[in-house]
C-alpha cells in the first residue's frame, strides 16, 4: 500500500506540484489551512508524513506543528517543513516544536522526493525498533 | 524678531552716546587738573617773587648801611659791596615791574586781583610808591662821595616797607588757597560727574547691552538645541524608514518566494507533460527567467538581512575540501557553458578542520566566483585558499580569486563594494545581476571581521581577495583518511595550466596517491614509456583535453594504440568543454570524464569507479547487468554502454530513457520547423542539444546524424544555413527508432492496463454513475488529491448533459484544494442523479 501524505499549503499552486511530483509514489492528501490539517493528521488512516507550509490563513504552521505533537495520536508523524521562510529563527522555531526537516523555497524536486524518502524510511526504522523492543 | 531688532538698535546707539560722554567727561577732567596745576604753578611763582621783594628790601637796606660805614680808602672794599647793592637793586627792580604790570619774565600773564592792586597803587599801603621810594633813596646815596645813611630810611626801610611787602605776599597767599580751594571743587564735581554719568551710563547701556548679549547667547544655545533636536529627529526618522524598509524588503522577499516556488515548479510539471515545441520553448524561458528572479530575490534577501542586522554567525566545524566541492558544483554549469576552466586548490598547509560559517564563507566566495565566471569571456578563473597567518587556536585564510575577463580599473574599484553598482554600466546590461553580489560579499566580510579587496594587476583580469579568520581544532585536523581502494596506486597527471595541475595535485594528494604532473602531452608520452620499461607502469593517467602541440584526446589514442609500449592505465580525460562532445571524445579511449572545475568528491567518485571497471573487466564481467537483465542492445540504443555511462545504475538509466522519450520526441520536428523558417540560431541550439542528450543515453546512430547535422551547419554559409531534408528524414527515422525501443522497454516495465470508456450520451444512468460518485465522496472526504483524477472520469461521462456546470464548479473546487466545499457540489450531483 502506497504511504500516505499530507500536504498543508495555503496556495493551491505549491499543492499542484508537489502533488505533481508525489502521486505516483504516495497516496496524497492536502489541506489548505490549519484546522483541516489538524482533522486530517488526526483521522483514523492518519498520515505517514506531512509536509507543513508555515504561513498559514488561520493559524501558523508552527501552532499546527506544536498541536501535532502535543498529540499522542499524531506525534511520531514526522513534520516537514516546506517554507519561503528561510531565517534562522524561523528554522530554529520549527525544529524546536518538533519538525524534523526544514525544506527552503523553492526547491528542486529532487530535494523534496529524497527528504520524503529519507524521513518515511527513519519512520519506518523506528518502529520496527520499537517492535522488536516489545 | 522686529522688536529685537529695534532693541537692538537703540542699544547701539545709547551705547555710542555713552562712549562720547564718557570721552568728552575724561577730556574735561585733563584740562581741569592741567588748569589747576598750572595755576598752582603761577601761583607759587608770584608768592615767591613777593617773598623775594621782601628778603630784597631788607638785603639792600642792610647792604647800603655797610656801603655807608666803609672808608673811602678802602675802596676794594667799597666797589664790592656797590656790586651786590646794585645787583640787589636791579633784582627787585625787576621783579616790583613783574608783580606790578601782571607780564612775567617769561612773557606769561597773570591777574591782579582788585586787593593786590589797591595794595600796590593806593593808599595806605601803596606798596609800588614805597619799593621805588625805596630803589631811589638806594640809588641815591650809592651815588654820593661819602655816603650817609639816614635813620628815618633805615627806619622806614625795615619798618614800613618791610611790613607793606609781608601784607603783599600774605594777600598773595589767601589769594592762592581760595582759588586753588575753588580748582579742587571743580575738580570733584567733574569726578563725581564722570561717576555719576559712569552708573547712569552702566544702568542703561552697558547693563541692558550685556543682558541683551547673554540673550542673544541664550537664544543661540537654545536655537542650537533645538536645531540638534531635529537633526536627530531627522535621523531616527531616516534610520526608521530604512530598517522598515529592509524589512518591509524581507518579508516582500520571503512572500516573493511562495508563487515564484510554484510558478518553477509547476513549470517544470508542465515540461513533463506533452507540449507542442513552441509550449516548451515558451515553458524553458519562463523556467530560466524564474531561476533568474529566484537568483534575484535571494540576494535582495541576504542584503536586507545583513541591513536589519539579523544575521548570526555560526560556529561549527566544517571541512574546506567540501567548501570548494560546493562551489565546484554551483558554478560548473555556467562554466562549462563559457568553456572556462574554473580551477579550485588549497594548500596544503590549510588545516582540514575549521570552525566557522561555513555557509556565510560559501556565500562570499559564491559571489566572488560567479562575477568572475560571469565577466569572464576566455580564459580561466583560479581560485586558491592559502594560510596566512595562524596561532594554536586560529588560522588568517587568503582566498584569492583571480581571472583572465574584463577586470576592473581605478575609479571603478572604490564604487565595487557599494549596494547596486557593477564596474561598467555597459557590464550591467551585458552581464545582467543586482549589482549586491559584492556589497553582500563586503558585509558579510565586516561581520566575520575580515577583509576584502581589489587587486590591481597589469594583465588582463581580476583579482579578488578575501581574508577571513576561523578557529580550528588541532585534533580534528588530522590528514585525510587513507581510501583502500586506491592504495599504492600510481597517477600521471597531464595540464599545461600551472594552476589546474597544482590544484589537481593537492586533491590527489590527500587521496594519498603517488601523483607526479607533467605540463605537455608529449612530457607524459616520454614519462609512460619509461617507466613502462621500469615495469612500475602508471596506473592511472588523468589528462587535460585542450593543450598546445598535442591534446590530451589525441595522447590518449596514442596511448591506447600502443600498450605495449605505454601500458593500459586508466585514461580519465579532464575538459571545461560542454558534456555532449566530451562524452563523444571520451567515449572511444577513455574510462572516466571530468567536468571542470573538479570537486573532491566528484574525482574521488571517478577515481573509484574506473578501478571498479577495471576489476570488473578483469573478471570479463559486466558491472550493470541488471537484476532485470535488460536486452544489451535495441534498434538505436547501446543499452551496455548507456548504462555504464550514469555509473551502472540501469534503474536510472531507464528514467533517462524515459525522460528523452517524453521530451525530444517532437525535437526533430523543431529541427525542421526552424530549418524551414531558417532561424539559424534556434537551429542550432536545438540540433546541439539533441546531439547531447543522444550522446549521453548511448543512441549511436542518432548521436552520428546529429553530429553529421552540426557539421554541415557549421561548414555552411551564414547567409544559408538551411540543411539538408533528407538528413532530417533519416534523423526522424533514427528518433522513431529510439523511441519506439525506449517504449518496447518501458511498456514492458510498467504494463498498465487501459480503462474501459462507458459514455451513454445525454442520460444520466445512477447505476453507472453512483459506484464513482461514492468512489468520489470517500476520497473527499479523505481530502484526497487522487479526487482530481476521478472527476476526469465522472466530468467524461457527464459531459453534455445539464450536469456539466455542476461538474466545472467541482472541478474549481477540487483543483483549489476545498474538499469539504466539493463534498457539498458531489451531494448536489448524486441528488440530481439519483431523482
Amino acid at each position: 500500500m502506497k504511504k500516505k501524505i499530507l500536504i498543508i499549503d495555503d496556495a493551491p499552486e505549491n499543492i499542484d506540484f508537489l502533488v505533481g511530483i508525489l502521486k505516483e509514489q504516495y497516496k496524497v492528501v492536502a489541506a489548505r489551512n490549519g484546522e483541516k490539517a489538524l482533522q486530517l493528521a488526526g483521522a483514523e488512516n492518519a498520515p505517514d508524513l506531512i509536509l507543513l507550509d508555515i504561513m498559514l490563513p488561520d493559524m501558523d504552521g508552527i501552532e499546527v506543528c506544536r498541536h501535532l505533537k502535543s498529540d499522542p495520536g499524531t506525534m511520531n508523524i514526522p513534520v516537514l517543513f516546506i517554507t519561503g521562510k528561510t531565517d534562522d529563527e524561523a528554522i530554529q522555531q520549527g525544529f524546536d516544536v518538533g519538525g524534523a526537516d526544514f525544506i527552503a523555497k523553492p526547491f528542486h524536486y529532487y530535494l523534496v522526493k529524497n527528504r520524503i524518502a529519507t524521513h518515511l524510511e527513519l519512520k519506518m526504522l523506528r518502529e520496527q525498533a520499537l517492535l522488536e523492543q516489545k | 524678531m522686529k522688536n529685537t531688532n529695534r532693541r537692538e538698535k537703540q542699544l547701539s546707539y545709547r551705547y555710542y552716546i555713552a562712549v562720547i560722554i564718557i570721552s568728552v567727561l575724561s577730556l574735561l577732567g585733563l584740562f581741569t587738573t592741567q588748569y589747576v596745576l598750572n595755576q598752582q604753578e603761577n601761583y607759587a611763582s608770584i608768592i615767591n617773587k613777593s617773598g623775594r621783594q621782601r628778603m630784597l628790601s631788607q638785603q639792600s637796606t642792610m647792604l647800603l648801611l655797610q656801603f655807608s660805614t666803609i672808608p673811602s680808602s678802602n675802596q676794594l672794599h667799597r666797589e664790592v659791596i656797590k656790586e651786590r647793592l646794585e645787583e640787589s637793586i636791579s633784582l627787585m627792580e625787576k621783579s616790583h615791574k613783574e608783580l606790578t604790570t601782571g607780564i612775567a619774565e617769561d612773557g606769561s600773564v597773570f591777574s591782579l586781583s582788585p586787593e593786590i592792586r589797591d595794595m600796590y597803587f593806593a593808599k595806605p599801603l601803596a606798596v609800588d610808591t614805597q619799593v621805588l621810594h625805596h630803589i631811589t633813596t638806594v640809588r641815591k646815596i650809592m651815588a654820593e662821595p661819602e655816603p650817609r645813611v639816614s635813620a628815618a630810611f633805615v627806619d622806614n626801610a625795615i619798618g614800613r616797607l618791610l611790613t607793606s611787602l609781608n601784607e603783599v605776599v600774605k594777600r598773595y597767599e589767601v589769594e592762592s588757597n581760595s582759588y586753588s580751594a575753588v580748582l579742587r571743587k571743580i575738580e570733584i564735581i567733574v569726578c563725581i560727574t564722570t561717576l555719576l554719568v559712569l552708573i547712569v551710563l552702566v544702568r542703561f547701556v552697558f547693563f541692558p547691552l550685556v543682558r541683551s548679549g547673554i540673550k542673544n547667547e541664550e537664544t543661540l544655545i537654545a536655537e542650537q538645541k533645538e536645531t540638534e533636536l531635529l537633526l536627530t529627529q531627522a535621523k531616527e526618522a531616516a534610520e526608521n524608514a530604512s530598517r522598515m524598509k529592509s524589512e518591509f524588503l524581507a518579508s516582500l522577499s520571503h512572500e516573493l518566494k511562495t508563487p515564484m516556488n510554484a510558478i518553477v515548479g509547476l513549470t517544470y510539471l508542465s515540461l513533463e507533460t506533452e507540449i507542442t515545441s513552441k509550449q516548451r520553448d515558451y515553458l524553458n524561458k519562463i523556467s530560466s527567467s524564474a531561476g533568474h528572479l529566484v537568483a534575484l530575490i535571494d540576494d535582495l534577501l541576504d542584503f536586507s538581512k545583513i541591513n536589519t542586522t539579523s544575521i548570526t554567525l555560526k560556529d561549527a566545524p566544517f571541512n574546506m575540501a567540501n567548501v570548494m566541492d560546493n562551489l565546484a558544483s554551483v558554478i560548473t554549469c555556467t562554466a562549462l557553458e563559457k568553456g572556462l576552466e574554473v580551477n579550485f586548490n588549497i594548500e596544503q598547509d590549510v588545516p582540514f578542520q575549521l570552525i566557522g560559517d561555513q555557509q556565510r564563507l560559501e556565500q562570499i566566495l559564491g559571489h566572488l566566483v560567479s562575477n568572475a565566471v560571469k565577466f569572464t569571456g576566455e580564459g580561466h578563473v583560479d581560485v586558491t585558499t592559502e594560510l596566512r597567518d595562524r596561532d594554536d587556536s586560529w588560522v588568517r585564510l587568503r582566498f584569492t580569486v583571480s581571472d583572465t575577463g574584463v577586470g576592473v580599473r581605478g575609479k571603478e574599484i572604490e564604487r565595487l563594494f557599494l549596494p547596486f553598482t557593477q564596474g561598467e554600466e555597459s557590464n550591467t546590461r551585458q552581464h545582467g545581476g543586482t549589482g549586491l553580489g559584492l556589497a553582500i560579499c563586503k558585509d558579510l566580510v565586516d561581520l566575520m571581521n575580515g577583509e576584502i579587496w581589489v587587486e590591481q594587476k597589469s594583465e588582463p583580469g581580476a583579482t579578488f581577495v578575501c581574508e577571513l579568520i576561523f578557529s580550528y581544532d588541532e585534533l580534528q585536523s588530522q590528514a585525510h583518511p587513507e581510501i583502500p581502494e586506491l592504495e599504492g596506486l600510481k597517477v600521471l597527471l597531464v595540464d599545461d595550466h600551472p594552476m589546474a595541475r597544482t590544484s589537481m595535485k593537492h586533491i590527489l594528494g590527500s587521496f594519498h596517491l603517488q601523483t607526479k604532473d607533467v605540463g605537455s602531452a608529449k612530457e607524459a608520452l616520454v614519462e609512460l614509456e619509461s617507466n613502462y620499461q621500469k615495469t612500475t607502469p602508471y596506473d592511472i593517467v588523468v589528462t587535460d583535453w585542450q593543450m598546445p602541440e598535442m591534446d590530451g584526446v589525441e595522447a590518449a589514442r596514442i596511448i591506447r594504440q600502443r600498450p605495449e609500449k605505454y601500458g593500459s592505465p586508466v585514461m580519465i580525460l579532464v575538459t571545461a568543454f560542454s558534456k555532449a562532445e566530451a562524452v563523444q571524445q571520451a567515449e572511444e579511449d577513455f574510462d572516466g570524464l571530468l567536468l571542470k572545475p573538479v570537486s573532491r568528491a566528484v574525482l574521488l567518485g571517478t577515481l573509484l569507479a574506473s578501478q571498479q571497471q577495471k576489476n570488473v573487466a578483469r573478471s570479463s564481467h559486466s558491472s550493470f547487468v541488471s537484476e532485470r537483465a535488460l536486452p544489451r542492445r535495441l534498434p538505436g540504443l547501446d543499452l551496455t554502454k548507456g548504462i555504464a555511462q550514469i555509473g551502472g545504475n540501469p534503474q536510472i538509466y531507464l528514467l533517462l530513457l524515459k525522460k528523452f522519450a517524453r521530451n525530444q520526441r517532437g525535437q526533430v520536428e523543431v529541427i525542421r520547423r526552424e530549418n524551414s523558417e531558417g532561424n539559424s540560431e534556434a537551429l542550432y541550439r536545438h540540433l546541439h542539444t539533441l546531439k547531447g542528450v543522444a550522446g549521453n543515453i548511448c543512441a549511436p546512430k542518432l548521436f552520428q546524424l546529429a553530429t553529421v547535422l552540426e557539421q554541415d551547419f557549421n561548414k555552411s554559409v551564414k547567409s544559408d544555413r538551411k540543411l539538408s531534408y533528407a538528413k532530417i528524414e533519416s534523423l526522424e527515422q533514427a528518433m522513431e527508432e529510439v523511441i519506439t525501443s525506449i517504449h518496447s522497454l518501458v511498456s514492458e516495465e510498467s504494463g498498465a492496463g487501459k480503462s474501459v470508456g462507458v459514455h451513454r450520451g445525454g442520460e444520466l444512468d445512477p447505476d453507472l454513475l453512483n459506484p464513482i460518485i461514492d468512489q468520489l465522496d470517500v476520497l473527499l472526504a479523505d481530502s484526497d488529491t487522487d479526487a482530481e483524477k476521478l472527476l476526469e472520469q465522472l466530468a467524461e461521462y457527464l459531459q453534455e448533459t445539464d450536469l456539466d456546470s455542476k461538474v466545472a464548479i467541482l472541478q474549481e473546487q477540487i483543483g483549489q484544494y476545498e474538499f469539504d466545499e466539493a463534498l457539498e457540489t458531489v451531494q448536489n450531483i448524486r441528488e440530481i442523479i439519483n431523482k
